[in-house]
């Protein structure tokens, strides 16, 4: 069984620790989310377990591999595939060109590639035959030959999770799929989500919309001034009540101000 | 020993001119992301400013020089105003493409102008050099540096202690927070422009009392001011000052004891060296990438 | 399809008449010389223009590959072919080095520092005075054989240069329309994502400037040969002032663009000569009006003027267009 631990992990910077002694393991096929406050180190732990950040102190690893010191694209590499909360996408490809480049490690040509002259042709034909399905199962395949950039805002969300899924993942990371989106384009990602664990891929979620953490997580993991300050079940966490005085409460304010 | 001593103190009045440039030119570079071809041509246009009002109008030094580098930070605004916000959203390449165009331009109006036959403004006196045991320093060359110090001075001051200075470092660090804290990014962008292309026409004026002034001079400088930059670090004054004196000392010492031949080559070797050796020292962890 | 073939056969057609329709040497010198401005400007475009990362040392690879083949064929005594190619492989050797040193860099930070890479090789050229006779240059350069063909008209120079142009072109539209293009372009446009996608981007800026730094140092290679004369002025940085002039006015990232740019910009000035000291001027003033008005480049224009012509005279040409593509 595959499973992503990070333990002890701590990112500094200068002398302020941005996440600071954190540990935990996902389970298998799991929703598990990360919440927490504005400013709590969500999306620093993102970046430290995918290679983005080099964390100060502790471990990160999936199945048997370390991933602290790999390479960014060696950790994709390994299956850890991230999104992120901002642009996710390349916004001056087309749509069905974002997917392929997602694909990469599966359609890259190789050395002998160069050599026998169909092998290319091959590989870029089934890469743009799973494309297409991948669209087709987030929703985009009208928007196929559309330039991203010009993707309304939610279907950006989407094809940012399609770009993902065609990296093949093996455990996948939501950098906030939902922030700035308006009801309905979230609910529309909550049934992505769900059809993604359903095929069997485990997500670890970063997210501020309380409805759809607890809607969607088997497990949920909070992040305060980055310490854990608690972890359970949705319902065991909601009645926690260091999380409803330290986070609930203001979460409440900080989404009226963000709506 | 002696000769020793005396290069070192060449290399230091040399590094003490190279600042001023790379001061200038890390402020539009590190808050502006900017490569400015046309820096160079505003240190040669403060050069001929200076020209215009020490020699042809006969004003002193003492006005004509501030003067020069007045018009040359008007000519930065007007340059900022009318060719560098039409494309400040626009690809990098692009912005430097433009001041690539200018460091073609500058220099053939003034050659066109005034021919490219070289121009001296005499210095504001005539004094011997001081001798201090074996090792000799023209009084020119020691002003050149101090009015060069003083002018890193009050830049300094004015970041730190002025409004606008403030304004401008917030704009720096995170433009959209500036945006929504009132500040109008626009001007500061004005104003940093015009600020640099003083700073240029400043080091032009104080080497046209010691050096000739020709309408290439700006083209040559430029490189190695650049490389100066990149050696000090990201937009890093203090970086650029120390980056300057490196480099005019090693240049002088490769100059008395390798070859004077190799010796422009030292900023780039230097800036290979650094780049090699400690990489993170100028532009971080590899994850800066992610904007 | 039927449609695109219109055009190339008579353009076709016209490359390989034109020594006949020219009569005039200079123009003919002039046509060679924008010939090895396609090979360069297309070559700094591989880098520069598709992966964003502005390469302002390119002028070195030129450099090196001109010094190359003109000292291994005039020290060493190789035969021309063979001298070419090393003069492409040698600079690719270097582009490799300033490569592992310089992806560090982004932006502003790389353009300087590969300044310094081509400001070191310059001043060697100036200096190393036993491998390159210094300042005074290498006289007497033979002209290209090939067997027992010797080039020694502007015309047989001429069909060499086009080869090479041709080639370079190619070789560029293939690895452009390639997945090693579209990597180009995602580094481009959202780096942080691809390397997300599991992009070894410093492996792709390698291809990137290998491939520019071989095609270059080719270039330099045929212009020693040609002008039978080399110095350190190949060093200079003006040389790659004009290629980023030439890629850019093009069309950043277009296969057209360099090439449309390289004819321009090596023209105008010829025929802006009559007004002396003017024409760099005008040069300097027509860059900065192509930036301000057609930040696309002269490429973006011309499709603009087809797209005008095509849907006036046929209404429903963008319907037909769209069923090409699906097939």
């Amino acid at each position: 069984m595959t499973t992503l631990r990070v333990e002890n992990l701590t990112v500094r910077f200068g002398g302020l620790a941005a996440v600071h002694d954190f540990s935990f393991e996902t389970k298998e096929n799991e929703i598990l989310s990360i919440i927490g406050p504005n400013g709590a180190g969500k999306t620093t732990l993102f970046n430290a377990i995918t290679g983005y950040i080099q964390p100060s102190e502790g471990n990160v690893s999936f199945g048997n591999r370390v991933l602290t010191d790999e390479a960014i694209h060696a950790i994709s590499e390994i299956g850890v595939i991230r999104t992120f909360q901002k642009k996710s996408f390349f916004p001056h490809l087309t749509v069905v060109e974002n997917v392929l480049l997602g694909e990469h490690m599966g359609i890259r040509p190789s050395l002998i590639d160069f050599i026998k002259p169909g092998n290319m042709k091959k590989k870029e034909l089934s890469g743009l035959r799973r494309a297409l399905e991948l669209l087709e199962f987030v929703g985009l395949s009208e928007k196929k030959d559309m330039m991203a950039a010009e993707l309304p805002y939610g279907e950006q969300r989407l094809l940012g999770i399609c770009i993902a899924l065609a990296a093949n993942p093996k455990i996948l990371l939501l950098d906030e799929p939902c922030a700035g989106s308006n009801p309905n384009e979230c609910e529309n990602m909550v049934g992505l989500i769900r059809k993604i664990n359903a095929d069997g891929v485990p997500i670890v979620l970063v997210e501020h919309h309380m409805r759809v953490v607890m809607g969607l997580s088997d497990r949920i993991i909070v992040l305060n001034s980055g310490e854990k300050m608690a972890e359970g079940t949705p319902a065991e966490i909601t009645c926690n009540e260091d999380v409803i005085c330290a986070y609930l409460g203001k979460s409440g304010e900080n989404d009226a101000r963000n709506g | 020993m002696n000769i020793f001593l005396q290069t070192i103190i060449n290399g230091v009045i040399v590094g003490g001119t190279y600042a001023l440039m790379a001061v200038g030119l890390t402020f539009v570079l590190g808050f502006m992301d900017l490569v400015n071809f046309a820096h160079g041509e505003l240190y040669m246009l403060g050069a001929y400013f200076t020209y215009f009002f020490v020699v042809t109008i006969a004003l002193p030094h003492i006005i004509g020089i501030p003067l020069a580098i007045l018009v040359a930070m008007l000519l930065g605004l007007l340059i900022e105003r009318f060719l560098l916000r039409p494309v400040w959203d626009k690809d990098i390449l692009i912005r430097m493409l433009l001041t690539v165009g200018l460091m073609i331009l500058i220099p053939n109006v003034i050659t066109v102008m005034l021919t490219a036959v070289p121009k001296k403004v005499p210095p504001p006196f005539t004094m011997s050099p001081f001798i201090l045991g074996n090792v000799r320093v023209a009084p020119i060359q020691l002003l050149i540096v101090l009015v060069s110090v003083f002018i890193i001075v009050l830049f300094h001051l004015f970041m730190q202690r002025t409004r606008l200075g403030k304004a401008m470092r917030a704009t720096f660090q995170d433009k959209e927070v500036a945006m929504a804290m009132g500040i109008d990014t626009k001007k500061i962008y004005a104003y940093t422009f015009s600020i640099g292309c003083g700073m240029a026409a400043a080091g032009g004026a104080m080497l046209s009392m010691i050096y000739n002034v020709f309408p290439a001079m700006g083209a040559i400088t430029t490189t190695k001011a650049f490389a100066v930059v990149i050696l000090g670090g990201l937009g890093n004054f203090a970086g650029a000052i120390l980056g300057a004196l490196i480099v005019g000392v090693s240049e002088s010492i490769a100059g008395t004891y390798i070859s004077s031949g190799y010796k422009d080559a030292v900023a780039f070797i230097l800036l290979v060296l650094i780049l090699m050796v400690k990489p993170s020292g100028i532009m971080g962890k590899k994850g800066g990438i992610e904007k | 399809m039927r449609k695109k073939w219109t055009w190339i056969v008579p353009l076709t057609l016209l490359i390989l008449m034109l020594p006949l329709l020219i009569e005039s040497s200079y123009f003919m010198h002039i046509t060679i010389l924008a010939m090895i401005y396609i090979i360069l400007a297309t070559s700094l475009n591989l880098l520069s223009g598709y992966t964003g990362l502005l390469s302002l040392g390119h002028h070195a690879f030129y450099g090196i590959g001109a010094y190359t083949a003109a000292l291994s064929v005039m020290r060493l005594g190789l035969p021309f072919l063979l001298a070419l190619l090393l003069s492409g492989i040698l600079p690719m050797i270097l582009s490799y080095l300033v490569g592992k040193i310089t992806f560090r860099l982004r932006s502003s930070f790389f353009a300087i520092s590969t300044i310094a890479f081509a400001e070191i090789t310059r001043l060697v050229s100036i200096n190393w005075v036993e491998l390159t006779e210094g300042p005074m240059g290498l006289p007497n350069i033979p002209a290209a054989s090939i067997g027992p063909l010797v080039l020694n008209s502007y015309n047989k120079q001429y069909y060499l240069v086009l080869i090479l142009a041709v080639s370079s072109i190619f070789l560029s539209y293939r690895i452009v329309n390639s997945h090693i293009g579209r990597v180009f372009k995602g580094i481009k446009d959202a780096e942080y994502v691809a390397i997300s996608t599991g992009v070894n981007i410093d492996r792709y800026l390698m291809i990137a400037i290998m491939a520019g730094a071989f095609m270059a140092g080719i270039a330099g290679g045929f212009y020693g040969q040609y002008m039978k004369f080399i110095s350190p002025d190949v060093f200079y940085f003006q040389m790659t002032v004009n290629m980023v002039v030439m890629v850019i006015a093009g069309g950043l990232g277009t296969i057209g663009g360099p090439v449309v740019g390289a004819i321009i910009f090596t023209l105008a000035p010829e025929v802006l000569r009559f007004s002396e000291g003017y024409s760099f001027i005008l040069y300097g003033i027509a860059l900065i009006l192509i930036i301000l008005f057609l930040p696309g480049g002269l490429w973006s224009l011309l499709k603009k003027v087809k797209n005008l012509f095509k849907n006036s005279v046929y209404p429903n040409n963008s319907e037909i267009e769209g069923s090409d593509n699906l097939k």
